[in-house]
């Protein structure tokens, strides 16, 4: 029960009181929103993934710390920093769209940057394409991401299609040039599509199909296999599968004295236990791979592959792979599209990003209409004296391929 | 036609590799009545224990088979006398569930303690070939071979010549029976399982020359003894030989005649047709060792 005469006094003077409150409150967040471009990020911090979720983390960190502590970039004349809005999606699908939904509807940010798995990413970009925000999708890479006429998902690692483009160029164009493939394939979900899509590759190259198998996971044999291979001469014995039947190929090949021109491998030889277990019977073996830090690539923001490991390796420990680079490559292209595009507005920034086409420490990245990474290039790696070198293409290489392999009674 | 003959020299070789790993396998199912779903994780032990030795003081895979098979040997007689007994007179079913629970309990400590990382243990002459003619035969392999059949060899005269093995084999058939005359029914089965524990050690140690290796490889070779156990029969010391080598040269037949994609159909189709042609197995004796309840 105020009187009539306190009443008027409060309200004369509470008001003004709560019209500063209110401006001050206001002030630092408008001059916050001003000089930050928010991007929103579900990564597997926990469960299966955490490991590899860890690697991207690492690498989404490094770029934001690197480009922030070098006082930012511009984005239409005023200079802005990066801030990264992290959520734990548990290394499940589910959770990740849920978060994704959090990120744009209650934090109100339209520019995402994926998690580690295809199969999250598959779940997370729905999502977004939904609300018409951009996903960058770092290191998640199935074809099928790229299938469902998104316009608002642009993928930086090349899709498992593109796995064997360099490792089956290499044979192909090398003299003596490689005629005949012959495709050992376990039967699972990546290798046969990799597989598959390397046929189209084989093809593209010249060269002839003359085997494709088929083998359970697990099995003790290639024996009747690679008979076969030796019998019809195959040049190039290309190998999808896990490292262990990777080990097994190269000791039998070994034994029964087969001698392709070349034997390579979709994955398995960049793994230690390769060279382990098979000492300097690993020699020659190739094998595809995304980046290493020893690639001769150059580019703007982070002068080159070398350089990015080297300051990488000085803040985490330990030299980062591609999952790292992948990552931190994925939001310097985001900032150059939201600089591009003068704005963070994700209509401006998803047009911004099919028309980028950059050289980076990660490569080329230029996006073609189904949101793929088609500019850069694979890299070939060979095991040499049982080091891993990245031997193709020449521009990048730190050695010569040796090509054909020497026979195994010469070694 | 050489190719066929090149495959049939490859099916016999891998043949012989399987015999090993199904011997074992054979002995505790024919004698104690146990189905051992822990024999391929045992094999894999077999094989850390050359590993070591390899990788520790340089020793030859090969020369570590009495090692591995004495290691084994004290584990599987320990094994046997502590938890397997437990379930040599209940259901089927129970040993079913337990080996199973052992073998899960190996591989995760495999896991925790030696890590997924794959191992090998090759021999410096890994690759010698021999050459007959046109054909390409590893000593290796060959070598592999000769250890099975002299393993065979060695099970026959020690089951058929020794008091002890006698015991065995009595148990085996009538446990009752050898009772009454004075056989040790729980020294009998510890050794046996021993014993067939030692097998699974000498396999793994050629596992570990011929192949890398890992912890989580035990299943599948448990897959593959109950394969040649099956095949070759229960009753008779050649079984595992002999199921061993149909076993290989159905897979190398397989792969060459249908492509490698139908090796796993051959591989239990093969199965199903001893079921139901001759479910004894090829050299099983009738009534031999019929799973009891």
């Amino acid at each position: 029960m105020f009187s009539s005469i306190r009443y008027s006094a409060l309200r004369s003077v509470a008001a003004p009181v709560v019209a500063l409150f209110v401006v001050m409150l206001g002030l630092p967040a408008m001059a916050a929103a001003d000089n930050v471009v928010k991007v929103g990020a579900a990564v597997s911090l926990t469960g299966k993934l955490a490991k590899e979720g860890q690697l991207v983390r690492h690498g989404y960190d490094f770029y934001v710390d690197y480009v922030n502590s070098r006082g930012g970039f511009d984005v239409a004349g005023t200079r802005h920093k990066f801030e990264l809005k992290y959520y734990d999606d548990e290394s499940d699908a589910k959770t990740s769209a849920k978060l994704v939904e959090k990120l744009i509807s209650t934090d109100g940010i339209k520019l995402i940057m994926s998690s580690y798995s295809s199969g999250i990413a598959l779940a997370s970009s729905a999502i977004t394409e939904k609300y018409r925000a951009v996903m960058l999708g770092t290191a998640a890479n199935a074809d099928s991401l790229f299938e469902r006429d998104y316009k608002y998902f642009f993928g930086v690692l090349k899709p498992a299609s593109y796995n064997l483009q360099e490792t089956l160029a290499m044979p192909a164009m090398l003299e003596p040039k490689a005629k005949t493939a012959a495709f050992i394939v376990e039967n699972a979900l990546w290798p046969l599509s990799a597989a598959e899509a390397g046929v189209e590759w084989a093809k593209k190259y010249g060269m002839q199909v003359v085997m494709f198998e088929k083998y359970a996971k697990g099995t003790q044999d290639f024996s009747t296999l690679l008979t076969q291979i030796k019998s019809k001469n195959v040049d190039v014995v290309v190998h999808l599968g896990y490292v262990n039947d990777a080990i097994l190929l190269m000791k039998q090949a070994k034994e029964l004295r087969v001698n392709p021109k070349n034997i390579a491998f979709g994955v398995g030889p960049t793994l230690p236990d390769f060279t382990q277990a098979l000492g300097n019977d690993a020699n020659f073996a190739t094998v595809s791979t995304f980046w290493t830090p020893t690639m001769k690539y150059t580019g703007d923001i982070i002068p080159s592959a070398a350089e990015y490991a080297t300051l990488f390796e000085k803040k985490f420990g330990y030299v980062p792979d591609f999952h790292a680079a992948v990552s931190s490559a994925a939001l310097l292209v985001l900032q150059k599209a939201v600089q591009a595009a003068g704005t963070t507005d994700s209509e401006k920034v998803r047009a911004a990003l099919q028309t980028i086409n950059l050289k980076t420490f990660y490569g080329d990245i230029k996006f073609d209409e189904k949101g793929r990474n088609t500019a850069g290039k694979m890299g070939v790696i060979q095991i040499q004296n049982q080091k891993r070198v990245v031997v193709w293409p020449a521009e990048i290489g730190e050695a010569k391929p040796v090509y054909p392999t020497p026979a195994w009674e010469k070694r | 036609m050489e190719i066929i003959a090149a495959t049939a020299i490859n099916g016999i070789l891998l043949g012989g590799l399987y015999a090993c790993v199904g011997m074992g396998f054979a002995l505790t199912w024919g004698i104690l009545n146990v189905v051992n779903l822990a024999h391929g994780v045992m094999v894999i032990l077999g094989a850390y224990v050359t590993f070591a030795l390899y990788k520790g003081l340089g020793v030859d895979p090969l020369l570590t088979i009495p090692v591995s098979m004495a290691v084994l040997f004290a584990f599987g007689y320990g094994l046997q006398r502590g938890v397997i007994n437990l379930i040599v007179r209940a259901p089927v079913f129970m040993t079913l569930i337990l080996t199973f629970g052992l073998e899960m309990l190996i591989i995760n400590a495999l896991l925790f303690g030696a890590s997924a990382d794959f191992r090998a243990a090759p021999p410096s002459y890994a690759a010698a070939v021999i050459r007959l003619g046109p054909f390409i035969v590893p000593v290796l392999r060959l070598t592999i071979f000769a250890v099975a059949l002299l393993l065979t060899t060695l099970l026959f005269l020690f089951m058929y010549r020794t008091r002890r093995g006698n015991a065995i084999l009595a148990t085996g058939q009538d446990k009752e029976a050898a009772e009454l005359v004075g056989v040790d029914i729980a020294r009998t089965y510890a050794m046996s399982f021993g014993i067939a524990s030692a097998f699974a050690g000498a396999a793994g140690s050629l596992i570990a020359s011929l192949y890398a290796f890992s912890p989580v490889l035990g299943g599948p070779y448990t897959l593959k003894a109950f394969l040649v156990t099956v095949v070759g029969g229960l009753g008779s010391m050649a079984g595992p030989i002999v199921g061993g080598l149909v076993l290989g040269l159905a897979e190398t037949g397989g792969s060459l005649a249908f492509g490698e994609t139908w090796v796993e159909v051959v591989s239990y189709g093969l199965l199903v047709l001893i079921l139901i042609v001759r479910p004894e197995g090829i050299l099983g004796k009738k009534y031999f060792a019929e799973v009891r309840n």
